[in-house]
């Protein structure tokens, strides 16, 4: 063995991990479209949200993200931030509270841009706390994202 | 070579026997430990919580109240510590003193001690104060003037105050007192850097972990739902001043503080685990032979470690540090290997380790054999070479794609010129990136060399043909990148220059290697470093300005946004607010000061307060009489409100009403909530107001020190927005004042707009001399609306000052890597030997560097004191104008009419003069265009006792003071308002606090100028120290390099400086006569030694012919002698004689054919020979006996030659002797062996003395040579063995590198087929 050896096995572990490492997306935005899409997609959208706030499992929802997502959460992160970030500035949020059961009461369809509301309930420290939950949503690259999300 | 079972066995062996055992045997123990000790404090607290949880309560409220005496107690140190005040004490005492000292001393006390201070005489008069005024405590004042101390708190909208008086005595008498107020509490959730203190009850809430509450209200009763238990807080003087509260810890919450603490020192342990079991594998596994084998085994050993911290979410477990967290930067590739700032660049670390790490061992010792796995078709080895080349823009893609994440997925602010010292999370990141970056350009050079190499069938020697194909694979793999969907993330250009720059960096290393010169050296990483640099800049660059688009685009969604749904949430999240226990409580149990801070603190906690609404939050009883109520901003709201007062609904009620037409519209949002008891009964209602303009983004009316700070916000962005609105392509209405009446869209974006399926466009217009980027948008629920948000273009300066600041953060990386190999190095017991150049570099640097650190300091101080210059004219004229517009409008001929001063007047003021104000009468706020600040209790309505001391006691018309608010300083301009009759009438103040933003972003300008000034001189002062260290440091580098020579023998050497002058020049010229005058003498001596050699020879073959001629001679003679004698036996004589004579002859004969052989080689015995064997046979002769160390890269799958064995074996032992001298018998020599074509190649190379032009011509000649002990014959009898063989033999040589021989041999014929 010699040193090209060395640099071919070298060569061939760095690809296996920059294969891993190297990121195939990152948060871009998409071009902003003209046109709406159908209520049934935006309310699966909602479905989704509403599911993974309840199971408190962002996994649930996290590809509905935006390539930026304004978000105020109770007693955590408030700003904008990347569908990257999102996930786990949702998941440390949900690490520490466990939701009880929550659905939307309310669903926007008047405007162009969709929403939901709703009251929901978690547990955090052994302490209740009752939250507005508010979720909106756009069209831009021919499906509906979540552009805001408020658990206030 | 030992087997895997061998190999374990001896680990184990080891790990049984070594020190890390030991560690991890401790470790693991204590592992143990802690998860059984975990468990049984778990399951024990679980079992018996019931007694524990109210044990702990107590304990929680014993340290709670016990925090508050704490407070008090050092309040009162104070308090005694100004009472004792020698100042204070003669002002007080009957000779009284100089008031104006009074507030000095009070004003220097407040300020280092962070309180508030006032001093009374006995008439309970104040004298002096700092700080602020509210409330009115005379009865306290009357307590310590009586001779008792008092303490008391006040609850103030966003304060809570603790107040100890105490009385000020002199030899016994009373002589007056002194409040001391200290900020204990922080009731408004705020957190920017205009308040920053914390409250008591939230650090302890943080420290306990459990709710903490203090109600400091005389009449406060003790929490009465079961959650609680509350404790009296008493006062200094034994009264009660309010109850504290701490919520009983719950025992889900309480297991899992008990399970994360346990965590914590588990994480510990688990680093120390691994850490040990790193360093022992790490130092067995680079033991193993094989240099793929080691490579791999490290790689893969890295990257366990990497993510078993993943796994265990180490260290952010444990450091808790902002570069942890994800609101900075997150990712979600690699599984975790970026999920913040800290994991990036760990895993930076790791790669950046490896690839050093795995470097180092490549360019370390070889084993010298052909690789296994080399493709001896031609055809694979073409197919590699794309291969490779594909994976190095794959490599390229990957690091883009890092890049363009980091900025993307981050907050970060990379090159905000307006900030110049990186905060830590950046500077984390951007060596995060700069490491990357060199992991991507040492690997990708690895790469361009191997696909050389497999070109250039791991020849060493250059081959020029070979590096063309390389390039031509680079620039059409480029190219073709650009055919394929997938975003290449770089333009074509970048990555042709890309190519181009890793293929000069290789080709570069691969002459040093070639010519045996160390690789890893300084100057290489530096180059490397460099290149990084290089190429890192513009990716950055690039995605820094594509992401101020795509913001830029994401802000003008959000202003196209209809924003009725989300205000008609943020008011129904206001309105249920109203419902929760608190209000109830309050409404229920509460006194006057509850009921009056109802209404802000459901404001404080609203989303409403936040996004800085203007709005009105009140609430009403059950008759509607108004109990509470907060407002700030304009007056819709009021109107609104005024009409919700009389609406008593029996639920949840919702109004939105328009105000206004077109852009200018204000839709205003009200509603109403009941709020009930438990018995259903209604207590009270609650009403919001909230109104906002069209541009939803723009609703925030409120003053920034009422809202948390976000760097997300549109106003927040780094260069100015302007947004404008258009209908039918004509401008209505915008927030820049440049834009023309009449400015219409340009035709570029009206275009393209008019396309239906496009919504939006980007368009460069140049708008009254500035060049703007601007994003024109179709607003979707209105034909014909467009919205456009245009930003400054980036100017060259700008760019410069970008690059600079990374130049200056790159250094930094750089120094601190340099300083770290020094470390690392010189624990290693290397010491580096400063040259001359080098302690010449530093004398200039410092020399040059010193005077301008001191001149950028005092510049930069000077520049901070000319903007105060500057700030403090500008307030000297606004406070002019505004006392000249007061006296006009508001005095009358009995000064200041007090009560005359309205809304609208102050509003119609402050427009004129351009700035907001407060208007003073006595020490008394008056009047504010900014009230609100005033309204909650963040500033203080009394007048400052420094300014007050300035203007009315000393007289000042005009004064400047710098005031302090959290972290934050600002200037206020007192004017004195002086009647007709002369007196002073009030003060006008103008402060700098509403602009704060306009003078943070006028010095950040500042700051960043003058940063990109010095950084400029910066760069030109180290270009021009290491230009002139270089230069004058370069004849005595060349003089030393050439002495070194000498000292190696190699006396025909020239310095190479033809133009250097004065002592260094003479120097030269000395050294170059000295040896010149001793290769002279060298030559002489070589040449008489020759000869003496020669007539030694002559001698000795003289004395061997002389040998045999003596008896031939004597024997004649006797011959002679017989036959003349006629001796009778002459027949026997005869024959003995003749016998001699043969005998003798043969003598001569064998000695003629002796020197026969000297001068003529006998004829080759030609035979199918393997040069390796020979090779290694010849070298052995040495491998023993010389010192030598010997580096044999042979190709095993040699073929045979056809040539004589012994000649060959004497010609390869010339030739290494001859190496071995030149090194002086140490050092080391590099045999190779390859085939090329029809030939065998072989090369010897050495690091000796090497031999210039002039002799390398001669070597092959005849009795030439530069040694004294040689006959000058072995190279040309080489040469001509090679020569007889077919072959061919070639020398390249470079004084004082080393001289390589190559040679050529014929493959024996039958084997010239390819090999299989």
């Amino acid at each position: 063995m010699n040193t090209y050896t060395g640099i071919l096995v070298t060569s061939v572990a760095l690809v296996l991990l920059v294969s891993i490492v190297a990121p195939s997306s990152y948060s871009q935005e998409a071009a902003i479209d003209s046109e709406a899409g159908s209520n049934e997609q935006y309310r699966a959208v909602f479905q989704d949200v509403q599911l993974g706030i309840s199971k408190g499992d962002v996994r649930l929802f996290s590809r509905h993200f935006a390539a930026q997502v304004s978000v105020n959460l109770r007693g955590d992160e408030n700003g904008t931030f990347s569908s990257n970030q999102m996930f786990y500035v949702l998941g440390n949020f949900f690490k520490s509270r466990r939701f009880a059961h929550f659905e939307f009461s309310t669903v926007g369809e008047s405007d162009a841009t969709p929403y939901a509301s709703g009251e929901a309930e978690f547990i955090q420290k052994g302490n209740k706390e009752a939250v507005q939950v508010y979720a909106a949503v756009s069209f831009v690259g021919k499906k509906y994202v979540i552009t805001q999300l408020t658990i206030y | 070579m030992p087997t895997l079972g061998s190999r374990i066995h001896s680990y184990v062996a080891f790990m049984g026997r070594s020190f890390a055992s030991k560690i991890v045997l401790v470790v693991s123990a204590l592992l143990l430990l802690s998860f059984l000790v975990e468990f049984l404090i778990l399951r024990y607290y679980d079992r018996n919580w019931d007694v524990i949880v109210e044990q702990q309560a107590v304990d929680n409220l014993d340290r709670a109240a016990t925090a508050f005496i704490g407070v008090q107690r050092e309040t009162r140190r104070v308090a005694a510590e100004v009472a004792l005040h020698p100042v204070i004490l003669a002002s007080l005492s009957e000779s009284g003193g100089n008031r104006n000292e009074v507030f000095e001393a009070v004003s220097r006390i407040a300020r280092e001690q962070n309180i508030g201070i006032e001093v009374y005489n006995t008439q309970a008069q104040l004298i002096a104060w700092d700080g602020s005024s509210e409330p009115s405590h005379q009865r306290e004042i009357q307590i310590a003037l009586a001779g008792q101390l008092a303490s008391f708190v006040t609850r103030a909208q966003v304060f809570s105050q603790l107040f100890v008086v105490m009385p000020v005595r002199l030899q016994g008498a009373i002589i007056g007192a002194v409040l001391v107020r200290r900020t204990t509490e922080l009731n408004y959730p705020l957190n920017n850097k205009l308040i920053v203190s914390r409250g008591l009850a939230e650090q302890l809430t943080g420290d306990l972990g459990v709710e903490v509450e203090y109600n400091f209200s005389t009449n406060a009763a003790f929490r009465k739902d079961g959650r609680y238990i509350s404790a009296p807080l008493i006062g200094i003087d034994s009264s009660k001043v309010g109850v504290v509260s701490v919520a009983r810890p719950s025992r889900s919450a309480y297991l899992e503080s008990i399970s994360t603490t346990f965590h914590s020192w588990n994480a510990v342990l688990w680093i120390a685990l691994m850490a040990t079991a790193c360093v022992t594998l790490g130092t067995r596994l680079a033991t193993i032979q094989t240099v793929a084998a080691r490579s791999l085994a490290i790689t893969a050993l890295i990257w366990v470690v990497r993510y078993t911290l993943i796994w265990l979410d180490l260290p952010s477990t444990v450091v808790h540090i902002s570069i942890f967290d994800p609101t900075y930067f997150a990712s979600t590739f690699g599984n975790g290997l970026a999920k913040s700032i800290g994991d990036l660049f760990f895993t930076t670390i790791a790669l950046f380790v490896n690839t050093v790490l795995v470097g180092r061992y490549i360019l370390s010792k070889d084993s010298g054999t052909t690789p296994w796995w080399y493709p001896n078709r031609a055809v694979f080895r073409w197919f590699l070479v794309p291969v490779i080349t594909t994976l190095v823009f794959l490599f390229l893609r990957g690091y883009a794609a890092t890049v363009r994440s980091a900025v993307y997925d981050s907050t970060l602010r990379f090159n905000d010129p307006m900030v110049i010292a990186p905060s830590f999370e950046l500077a984390v990141m951007v060596m995060s990136l700069f490491l990357l970056s060199f992991c991507l350009i040492g690997v990708v050079v690895a790469l361009a060399s191997f696909a050389y190499a497999l070109l250039a069938r791991m020849s060493s020697a250059t081959n020029v043909s070979s590096w063309f194909v390389v390039v031509a694979a680079f620039v059409l793999t480029a190219g073709v990148i650009e055919i394929i969907p997938s975003d290449p993330l770089v333009p074509l250009l970048y990555r042709l220059l890309f190519a181009a720059g890793v293929l000069c960096l290789a080709y570069y290393l691969h002459r040093q290697r070639i010519h045996q010169r160390h690789i890893a050296t300084v100057r290489n990483l530096l180059l490397v470093f460099g290149l990084s640099a290089v190429f890192f800049f513009p990716v950055l660059d690039g995605n820094v300005h594509d992401r101020d688009r795509d913001k830029i685009e994401a802000y003008a969604l959000d202003v196209i946004r209809p924003a009725d749904s989300w205000l008609k949430f943020i008011l129904d999240e206001a309105l249920e607010g109203f419902r929760t226990g608190e209000t109830v409580n309050t409404l229920t149990s509460g006194d006057e000061d509850d009921f009056d801070r109802i209404a802000f603190d459901h404001w404080a906690g609203s989303t409403a307060a936040r996004e800085g609404y203007s709005c009105v939050f009140a609430v009403s009883d059950s008759s509607g009489y108004e109990v509470s109520r907060f407002m700030i901003g304009g007056q819709a709201t009021l109107e609104m409100y005024h009409r919700l007062l009389n609406d008593r609904p029996k639920a949840k009620s919702i109004v939105v009403e328009r105000n206004g037409t077109g852009v200018n519209a204000i839709r205003v949002y009200s509603g109403s909530i009941p709020i009930t008891g438990d018995d259903g009964s209604v207590l009270g209602y609650g009403h919001v107001v909230i109104a906002a303009g069209q541009q939803a983004l723009f609703r925030g009316e409120s003053p920034s020190v009422l809202r948390n700070e976000s760097e997300e916000t549109i106003e927040a962005f780094y260069r100015p927005i302007t947004v404008s609105e258009f209908h039918d392509n004509r401008l209505l209405t915008s927030n820049n004042m440049l834009l023309p009446i009449g400015y219409e869209v340009p035709a570029a974006a009206r275009t393209q707009l008019t396309d239906p399926q496009r919504a939006s466009v980007w368009v460069d217009e140049r708008i009254d001399n500035t060049s703007y980027e601007t994003f024109y948008i179709k607003r979707p629920t209105a034909s014909g609306e467009i919205v456009s948000l245009s930003v400054p273009q980036l100017g060259f300066v700008w760019h410069l000052i970008s690059i600079l600041k990374m130049f200056v953060y790159y250094a930094i990386v750089v120094f601190v890597f340099g300083i770290g190999i020094f470390i690392v190095q010189w624990l290693r017991g290397y010491r580096y030997e400063f040259t001359f150049r080098d302690k010449l570099l530093g004398a200039l640097l410092v020399t040059a560097l010193v005077p301008l650190i001191v001149l950028a300091t005092t510049g930069r101080q000077l520049a901070k004191d000319r903007m105060l210059e500057t700030i403090g004219k500008r307030l000297e004229q606004e406070t002019a104008t505004l006392a000249v517009s007061i006296g006009q409008r508001l005095q009358g001929e009995e000064g200041i009419v007090q009560e005359a001063l309205s809304r609208y007047v102050i509003d119609q003021l402050a427009n004129e003069a351009g700035a907001d104000f407060n208007l003073y009468v006595g020490n008394q706020l008056q009047a504010s265009s900014r009230p609100e600040l005033y309204e909650v209790g963040i500033l203080d309505k009394r007048l400052s006792g420094l300014a007050f001391s300035n203007t009315m006691l000393k007289g000042k018309r005009f004064y400047l003071q710098t005031e302090t608010m959290g972290t934050y300083q600002y200037v206020v301009g007192y004017r004195t308002l002086v009647s007709g009759d002369g007196r002073i009438a009030g003060i006008v103040a103008v402060p700098t606090l509403y602009r704060f933003e306009e003078v943070e972003a006028e010095l950040s300008r500042r700051n960043a100028l003058i940063f990109g000034l010095y950084a400029v001189v910066l760069i030109i002062i180290v270009v021009i120290a290491t230009t002139f260290a270089n230069r004058i440091a370069a004849p005595i580098h060349k003089l030393t390099l050439a002495t070194k020579r000498v000292a190696r023998g190699d006396v025909n050497v020239t310095v190479g400086i033809r133009k250097a002058d004065g002592e260094i020049g003479e120097l030269i010229r000395s050294f170059e006569v000295m040896t010149r005058e001793l290769a002279r003498s060298r030559e002489e001596l070589v040449h008489a030694e020759r000869e003496l050699a020669w007539k030694e020879m002559a001698k000795q073959v003289a004395h061997e012919i002389k040998n045999p001629l003596t008896p031939m001679k004597l024997s004649m003679q006797h011959l002679r002698q017989t036959y003349k004698d006629k001796v009778a036996n002459f027949e026997q004589v005869f024959d003995e004689v003749s016998r001699t004579m043969i005998e003798q002859i043969d003598t001569l004969s064998r000695i003629a054919g002796e020197f026969a052989r000297f001068a003529r080689m006998p004829k080759p015995n030609l035979e199918s020979v393997d040069v390796n064997a020979v090779l290694r046979e010849s070298v052995s002769l040495f491998d023993q006996d010389s010192n030598v160390e010997f580096e044999m890269l042979l190709d095993d799958h040699l073929p045979s030659v056809r040539s004589d064995k012994e000649e060959l074996r004497r010609a390869f032992i010339n030739i290494l002797r001859n190496g071995i001298q030149a090194m002086n018998n140490s050092g080391k020599m590099t045999i190779r062996s390859w085939q090329e074509g029809g030939n065998v190649c072989l090369a010897f190379s050495d690091h000796g003395i090497g031999v210039s032009d002039e002799v390398k011509a001669k070597l092959f000649q005849p009795n030439f040579s530069t040694k004294t002990d040689g006959m000058g014959l072995g190279l040309a009898i080489t040469k001509k063995s090679i020569d007889d063989m077919g072959g061919s033999i070639a020398i390249q040589s470079t004084v004082g590198e080393g001289t390589t021989v190559t040679i050529v041999l014929p493959v024996e014929h039958r084997q010239n087929a390819p090999r299989s």
